[in-house]
C-alpha cells in the first residue's frame, strides 16, 4: 500500500460521505435533540444528589453528552456495515483479488469517513452544545491535542473492531448476528449511555480494561481530565493493535476458505 | 371503518406467514431487541445508584414511567415502526404501485408489515413495568387497571402518530428520515423520565407541540395518584384519549397533505 | 363521452441544479405540453415516444398517480386527480418494470389479496381467475413466491392481476419487455383476444413497436410533451414512408437492374433489393416489369417497418 494509494483512498471515503447532505444534515438534528434529551436527564440526576456524582458536576457530564452524541459519527456507532454488505453480495472474493490489502484499504477508506463525519458533524454539534449549555471546556491547549489524538485513536479502534465483526458474517448463515452483537456490545460496553465512571468501581474497573472503552469514554476520559491521558492512549493503542492484528488473521481464514470453495 | 380493520388483517396476516418461515432469525432479531433496550434500563439503574429520587421521583415511579412508556412505544413499533422505510418505497418506485389500488395509502403502508420482532422489546418493557408495579403500593380497582391499558393505548396511538408525521418529511426531502428519529426514538426517551425534571421549553415542546408528556407522565399521575411537581391542572391526568385521538387526526392530515404533494411532484 | 379525454394537459416541474457551493439554480421542465387526447370505449391504442418524451408522465396522469399542472382530465367519467380510489377499482395497470404483486408471497395469495382490496364478489373472482389462469397457462406456478418467477411468468401472472376486476381500462407500460419471443406472442394474442371479446379499452406504452404493429390500430406518438402523430399506422405509413421494395433472387448474379419506376438500393450477389413508391406503382406492375428484364427465382415484398418510421420521426421530426 502506498502512501499516494493510502491518500486517494481517504480522501475518497470522505468525498463519498460528504455526498449525503439531508442524511447528515438529519443525523445532526437527531444527535442535537438527544443531546438536550440526555443532558436535561443528567443535569437532573446531579441536582437530585446535591454533588457531583463520580467527579462528574454539571458542566463535565453535560460535556460527556454532548462529546458522545458528536462521537456517534466519526466512531460509526450504529452504521457500519460496508464489508459485511460485500460479503454478503459475494464480492469479497474480488476484493480479496485486488492488488492492495484489503484491510488497509478499508482503513484508509474509513480514515476519509470518519475525517468527514467528525468536520462536517461532530464539530457543528459540539459547537451548538457548547453555544446552548455550559460544558466544560480544558483550559490546558496539551488536553485538547490530547483528545483529538485520543479522538483518532478511537476511530482506529473501532473500525479494527467492525473490521472483526464485519468478517464474522463470512462465517454466519445470516448475516444480521454478528452485526446486531456489535451493536449490542459497542453500546453498552463503551459508556454511550451512561459514563462508566457511574458504574459501581469494580464494574467500571473492568470496563476500562475493554477495547470498547477505547471507542467512547476513553477519549472523553482525557477530555474532561478524569483519567490520566497517556494511560488512556496507550490502552488505545494496544487495543488497536490487538484488534488489526486479530482481524488479519480471520481475514487469513477467510481468505483460505473462498479459495478452497471457489468464491 | 371495518373495512379497513378487514383489509389490515388480511395483508398483515399474509405478510407475518411470509416472516414466519424465517423463525429462528426472528427469534434472535426479538432476543437483540429485548437485550439492546434493557441497556437502557441499565443506564436508569445505574444513575439511581447515586440517587434517592430524580426530582421528587422514586427508582419504582420512574420504571412505572419506562415501563408504561415503553410497552406503548413498542406497540406502535410493531404496528407502524416500518413506515421509516418510506424513503425505500419512494426511492424504489413502489409507493406509485400504492397509488394504484383503490386503498388510501396510508392503510396499505401501516399493513404491508407486523414487525414481529418487536416484541422483544415489548416484552422487556412489559417486564420492567411489572416490577415496577410490584414495587409500588398502588390503590387498585378495576378503573385503576382499566387506565393502564388504556394508557397503554394511548401512549401507542401518540408513537404512532409521531411515526407517520416524522415519514411525511420524507416526502419532501427524501434522504433527511433521521430527523424523524429524534421524535420517535427521542420522544420515548423523553417520556421515560419524569417531565418536571425538564426546564421550561422542553416541557411546553413535550406538552403542546409533541405530547410525550402524555405518554406516560400525566397517566403515571392519575395511576399513581401522585403530586404533579408542576401543580398543572388536575383534568390534564385524563387527557390522554383525547391527546392521542388529535394526534392521530393531526397525523393523519399531514400524511394526506404530503401525499398531495408528492402526487404533484411526482417522484 | 370518450372513454378517455384528456384537454390541454399540462405537467411542469421544478428542477433544481446546485450551481457552485451555495447556491442552486431553478428551472421549470415541462414534460408535457397542452397534450389533447380522445380514446373511445373499446379502443387499442398504442402510445409511443422517445425515452423522456412524457409518456409515462402522461400515463401517471391518466391514472391519478400525478396531478396535472393544467388541464382537464376524464378518464371513464371520472377526474383521476380528485377521484383516484374510485378510479383504481375500474382500470387496470401493468408497470413493465414494478411489480404489483406480493414478492415474497406464493402467487395466489397476490390474487386473494386482490379480491379484497378491489371488494370483488367471491363467485365472480373465482370465475375469471380460473379462465384466466387456463388462458395464461399458470397453473403450475400458482404457489410459487412471486420473487421466484421467471419475468414471463411474472408478466402473466400481473396482467391477471391487473385484470380480474374486470376494468374498462387498461394501461400496459412496457408489457413485453425483456420476454422471449415466445411469451411475446403470447402476451399479444392474449390481450388481441381481450379487446376483441370484452371490449377493454387498452392504452399500451411500448418501445417494442412489433408490439404496435400486431396489436394497435391507431397510435399516439409523443415527443417532448407533444403529441406529434395521432391517427392509423397505414396512413403513418404511407405519410412517412410511401416506399415498400421488392426483394428478387435472380439465377444469376447480375449489375443493378434498371427497371422503370424501381431504385435498387442494395445488392448481395443474385439478391438484389428495388425500391419503388406505392403511389406510382404496384406491386405487380413492379414484379412484371423486373420479370421482363430478368430471371427471378425467387421473390418478396417487403413493407416499411414502423421501427424505421417513427426512428425517423424522432430523429427528424415531423
Amino acid at each position: 500500500m502506498t502512501g499516494r494509494l493510502a491518500f486517494e483512498l481517504v480522501r475518497r471515503g470522505f468525498r463519498r460521505h460528504a455526498t449525503y447532505r439531508a442524511a447528515n444534515f438529519a443525523a445532526m438534528v437527531a444527535n442535537t435533540v438527544f443531546g438536550l434529551l440526555i443532558g436535561a436527564i443528567m443535569l437532573a440526576a446531579i441536582r437530585s444528589a446535591g454533588h457531583p456524582i463520580a467527579g462528574y458536576d454539571a458542566p463535565r457530564v453535560l460535556a460527556y453528552v454532548w462529546l458522545a452524541q458528536a462521537m456517534i459519527g466519526p466512531v460509526a456507532i450504529f452504521r457500519q456495515s460496508d464489508i459485511a454488505e460485500r460479503i454478503m453480495t459475494g464480492d469479497l472474493a474480488t476484493d480479496l483479488a485486488r492488488p492492495a490489502d484489503f484491510q488497509s484499504w478499508w482503513f484508509c477508506d474509513d480514515i476519509g469517513r470518519a475525517s468527514q463525519q467528525f468536520l462536517m458533524r461532530s464539530v457543528l454539534q459540539f459547537a451548538i452544545g457548547a453555544a446552548i449549555v455550559e460544558l466544560y471546556l480544558p483550559p490546558a491547549g496539551w488536553r485538547w491535542a490530547a483528545f483529538f489524538a485520543s479522538l483518532a485513536l478511537a476511530v482506529m479502534a473501532s473500525f479494527s473492531m467492525r473490521f472483526i465483526m464485519n468478517l464474522l458474517v463470512f462465517f454466519t448463515v445470516d448475516g444480521r448476528g454478528p452485526l446486531a452483537l456489535h451493536t449490542f456490545l459497542i453500546v453498552g460496553l463503551s459508556g454511550m449511555t451512561v459514563p462508566i465512571g457511574f458504574y459501581p468501581p469494580w464494574l467500571a474497573t473492568v470496563l476500562r480494561a475493554l477495547p470498547w472503552y477505547a471507542m467512547v469514554q476513553g477519549p472523553i476520559d482525557v477530555y474532561l481530565g478524569l483519567r490520566g491521558a497517556g494511560g488512556t492512549l496507550a490502552l488505545q493503542l494496544v487495543w488497536t493493535i490487538v484488534l488489526l492484528a486479530l482481524g488479519r488473521s480471520i481475514l487469513g481464514v477467510a481468505s483460505r476458505r473462498l479459495v478452497v470453495q471457489g468464491g | 371503518m371495518t373495512d379497513a380493520w378487514r383489509l389490515w388483517r388480511l395483508m398483515v396476516g399474509a405478510q407475518v406467514r411470509a416472516q414466519m418461515q424465517y423463525r429462528t432469525s426472528l427469534m434472535i432479531e426479538a432476543s437483540t431487541g429485548f437485550a439492546v433496550t434493557f441497556l437502557d434500563f441499565i443506564a436508569v439503574l445505574v444513575l439511581f445508584q447515586h440517587i434517592h429520587a430524580l426530582g421528587t421521583w422514586s427508582l419504582p415511579q420512574v420504571a412505572f414511567l419506562y415501563g408504561l412508556s415503553g410497552v406503548g412505544f413498542a406497540l406502535a413499533d410493531l404496528v407502524i415502526g416500518h413506515i421509516e422505510d418510506l424513503s425505500e418505497l419512494i426511492r424504489s418506485g413502489r409507493f406509485d404501485v400504492l397509488l394504484l389500488r383503490p386503498v388510501g395509502t396510508l392503510l396499505q403502508v401501516v399493513a404491508s408489515d407486523l414487525a414481529i420482532r418487536r416484541l422483544g422489546k415489548m416484552f422487556q418493557a412489559a417486564i420492567v413495568l411489572g416490577w415496577a408495579i410490584s414495587q409500588l403500593d398502588i390503590a387498585w380497582s378495576l378503573t385503576r387497571v382499566a387506565m393502564c391499558f388504556v394508557a397503554i393505548g394511548c401512549a401507542a396511538a401518540i408513537f404512532a402518530s409521531i411515526w407517520i408525521a416524522g415519514a411525511c418529511i420524507q416526502f419532501f426531502a427524501l434522504g433527511a428520515g433521521e430527523i424523524a428519529n429524534a421524535f420517535t426514538y427521542g420522544g420515548n426517551f423523553a417520556s421515560q423520565y419524569p417531565v418536571s425534571i425538564y426546564g421550561p421549553w422542553v416541557r411546553r415542546f413535550v406538552a403542546y407541540l409533541v405530547p410525550i408528556a402524555f405518554v406516560a407522565y400525566f397517566p403515571a399521575l392519575a395511576i399513581l395518584d401522585r403530586p404533579d411537581p408542576l401543580a398543572l391542572p388536575h383534568w390534564l391526568r385524563y387527557a390522554s384519549p383525547i391527546v392521542a385521538g388529535a394526534a392521530l387526526g393531526v397525523a393523519m392530515a399531514i400524511w394526506q397533505v404530503s401525499v398531495r404533494h408528492y402526487r404533484s411532484t411526482g417522484s | 363521452m370518450s372513454m378517455i379525454e384528456a384537454v390541454d394537459l399540462v405537467k411542469q416541474f421544478t428542477v433544481y441544479r446546485k450551481r457552485g457551493a451555495l447556491r442552486r439554480e431553478r428551472t421549470i421542465v415541462t414534460a408535457v405540453d397542452a397534450v389533447n387526447l380522445s380514446i373511445e370505449a373499446g379502443e387499442m391504442v398504442g402510445y409511443v415516444g422517445p425515452n423522456g418524451a412524457g409518456k409515462s408522465t402522461t400515463i401517471k396522469m391518466l391514472t391519478g398517480v400525478l396531478t396535472p399542472t393544467s388541464g382537464d382530465i376524464r378518464v371513464d367519467g371520472l377526474v383521476p386527480a380528485r377521484q383516484r380510489t374510485e378510479l383504481a377499482r375500474r382500470i387496470g395497470v401493468v408497470f413493465g418494470q414494478r411489480s404489483q404483486l406480493w414478492w415474497d408471497l406464493p402467487l395466489v395469495d397476490s390474487f386473494d389479496l386482490h379480491r379484497h382490496l378491489y371488494r370483488v364478489d367471491a363467485t365472480a373472482h373465482a370465475h375469471r381467475l380460473g379462465e384466466l389462469v387456463e388462458l395464461l397457462d399458470m397453473g403450475p406456478f400458482l404457489r410459487t413466491p412471486v420473487r421466484q418467477l421467471s419475468l414471463g411468468q411474472r408478466m402473466r401472472a400481473e396482467l391477471t392481476f391487473a385484470l380480474l376486476h374486470d376494468p374498462e381500462v387498461v394501461f400496459l407500460d412496457e408489457p413485453t419487455i425483456g420476454l422471449d419471443v415466445v411469451s411475446k406472442a403470447r402476451v399479444r394474442e392474449f390481450l388481441a383476444a381481450r379487446n376483441q371479446t370484452y371490449g377493454t379499452t387498452i392504452i399500451l406504452t411500448t418501445h417494442d413497436l412489433d408490439d404496435i404493429e400486431r396489436l394497435c390500430g391507431r397510435l399516439l406518438i409523443i415527443d417532448h410533451g407533444r403529441v406529434i402523430y395521432d391517427g392509423g399506422l397505414d396512413a403513418l405509413r404511407d405519410r412517412y414512408e410511401p416506399h415498400r421494395t421488392l426483394v428478387v433472387d435472380l439465377v444469376a448474379a447480375a449489375p443493378p437492374l434498371e427497371v422503370l419506376g424501381t431504385e435498387v438500393i442494395k445488392v448481395e450477389g443474385p439478391r438484389q433489393w428495388l425500391r419503388f413508391r406505392r403511389d406510382t406503382t404496384t406491386a405487380a406492375e413492379a414484379i412484371a416489369r423486373v420479370a421482363a428484364v430478368a430471371e427471378i427465382r425467387d421473390l418478396t415484398i417487403e413493407e416499411p417497418d414502423i421501427e424505421s418510421v417513427v426512428a425517423r420521426i424522432y430523429v427528424d421530426g415531423i
